[in-house]
Parts: structure tokens; sequence; C-alpha cells
């Protein structure tokens, strides 16, 4: 269990950055396997991850700003 | 050679290991060096178990589209953890880590525990835990990489490399390598593990880049701008907070 945590605590430290990335990761299998655009796939994946990134970022600022 | 497995390996196992240094040191000046030397050897049998299970495990069974896509999906999520570290580092979001003042630290959780003759039980868990977990790092991103992009060799020489520099560094000068800018390294590790996992993880699942593997220069650029902008805007929510 705490080796589990321990490699948990490697990969994530903030959800909203993990949901994100989770998020562009379906994104991208829609886009790449169900639409077949296979050329822009890669690039759209691109985009979910910089405003995952954006996202959590924003979040951090406005908790600062808050406490 | 893949060059660019090399030095990310390379960056990535150096700064885990300067962290991991430092414990060792703070360890050594207390409870000797009996003690601090015991601690690495059972920290690095550790892990090269792990890297002598899993590395050849997952090149003979895993097929290379599921790798790259679970593998890289690992890689992306760690890489993007140190690059948002990164950036509220830089940004004064963080406190930058220090390593003086780790090793200050260290030295006097040591010394407020009895030291024992022979091998100190303390001593040398403090530095099993150390060398392991920061070394746990290091193999994950010598394993993701190396496997991934089929350049294991390259991968590993990467390490060594960093290793043996820390190393010598270590025995060198007998202090902190708190010269070492640990921070911006973490964050040149940061971009190239997150590029790199990003292309990955898309070619995984079907996606075409353009020009194939040169798109991950691409990538480190993207991820460049991204740094670029959010640092200023997020130091400037600062100032209007102030």
């Amino acid at each position: 269990m705490k080796a589990l945590k321990v490699v948990w605590g490697l990969l994530v430290d903030d959800a909203r950055l993990a949901i994100g990335t989770l998020l562009s990761f379906i994104l991208l299998l829609i886009v790449s396997l169900g639409l077949h655009w296979k050329q822009a796939a890669g690039w759209i994946f691109v985009v979910g991850l910089v405003t995952s990134i954006a996202v959590s970022l924003l979040h951090e600022a406005a908790k600062r700003s808050k406490s | 050679m893949n060059g660019y497995v090399a030095a990310g390996s390379f960056l990535g196992t150096g700064v885990e290991f300067v962290e991991a240094l430092t414990i060792v040191l703070a360890v050594a000046t207390v409870k000797g060096w009996r003690s601090a030397l015991a601690g690495i050897g059972a920290g690095i049998v550790l892990l090269a178990v792990i890297v002598g299970a899993f590395g050849p495990l997952l090149i003979r069974y895993v097929p290379l589209d599921a790798m790259k896509m679970v593998l890289g999906g690992l890689l992306l999520l760690f890489g993007l953890r140190w690059l948002r570290k990164a950036i509220l580092r830089y940004a004064g979001y963080k406190a930058l880590h220090n390593e003086a003042e780790a090793y200050e630290e260290e030295l006097k959780r040591q010394q407020a525990s009895t030291r024992r003759s022979g091998i100190d039980a303390f001593g040398f868990a403090t530095v099993l835990n150390g060398v392991f977990l920061e070394g746990l790092e290091a193999v994950f991103i010598v394993l993701t990489m190396g496997v991934t992009a089929g350049a294991m060799s390259s991968a590993v020489t990467g390490a060594v490399a960093a290793v043996v520099v820390v190393c010598l560094l270590g025995i060198v000068l007998r202090k902190p390598l708190q010269f070492i800018p640990e921070n911006t390294m973490k964050f040149v590790v940061g971009v190239m593990l997150s590029s790199f996992g990003t292309l990955w993880v898309a070619e995984g699942a079907g996606a075409v880049w353009w020009h194939s593997d040169v798109s991950v220069l691409f990538l480190m650029g993207i991820y460049l701008v991204t740094a670029g902008i959010a640092v200023p805007l997020l130091k400037r929510k600062i100032r209007e907070r102030a």
C-alpha cells in the first residue's frame, strides 16, 4: 500500500492537472481512433495538455490569493 | 546512442542524486561513513533489482504501441508534475530547493539521535530511504525513456554518467552541491519528459506527427513558451496581491 502511495506521489500532486491530462487523452483517442484525424490528433492533445497546465496553475494562484 | 534519451536520463538522474548526496553526507558526518556506505549499497541493490526485473519484462512482453501509450503516459504525468513545480518555483509560489538548508536540517536530525557503534540503524535507514526514494524517480525516468524509445543503453549510460559525476563531486568537495542549478535542471527535465511523453502517447493512440520524431522539438518549444508566459503572469498576480 505504501509502495503504491509512493508511486502515485511520483506521478500526481495536483488533481486538476491529472484530470486535465486524462480528459486530453480521451479527446486524443476520440480524434485519432474515432474520427481518424490522425494528423491533427497529436496537436489537439497538446492543446488539451497546455490548457490543463494553465488551469492547474491558475487554480494554485487563486488558492494563494485567498490565503 | 540516442542523444535526447541520454541527456534526459543524465539530467533527471543527476538532479535526484544531488539530493541523495546531501542526505548521505549529513549521515556520514554524524554517524560515520560505514553506516552511510551500507545504506547506499542497500539502496543501489534495491534499485538494480527493480531495473533488472522490470526492464527486460517490459521489452520482451509488452507490444510497442501499448508501451508507448502506458509508459509514455506515466512519463507525461511525471514530466508535467516537474514542469508545474518548476514554474511555481520560478514564480515564487514554492520555495526553491536549497541543498545547504537540507543538509543542515538532516545534520540536526541525525545529531538528535544517539550514535550506535558499528552500523547505526537510524543513519543506515535514512540513507537507504534517501537513496531508494530519490533513485526511484531516476529509475522511473531511465526505464520509461529507455524502453519507450528503444534506447535502453543510452538511458542507462546517461544515468550511470550522472551517478559517477555526482559521486566524484561529492568525494572531491565533501559538501552538498548547492552550486548545481537544481531547479533549472528540473525545469529542463520537466520540459523534456513532457515533450517525449506527449509524442509517445499520441503515437501510441495512432496519431501521426508532422515529420515524425522532429515534432518533439516543436513540443519542447510549446512547453517552453507556456512556461515563459506562465511565470511572469503568476509573478504579476503575486505583486497585485501585495
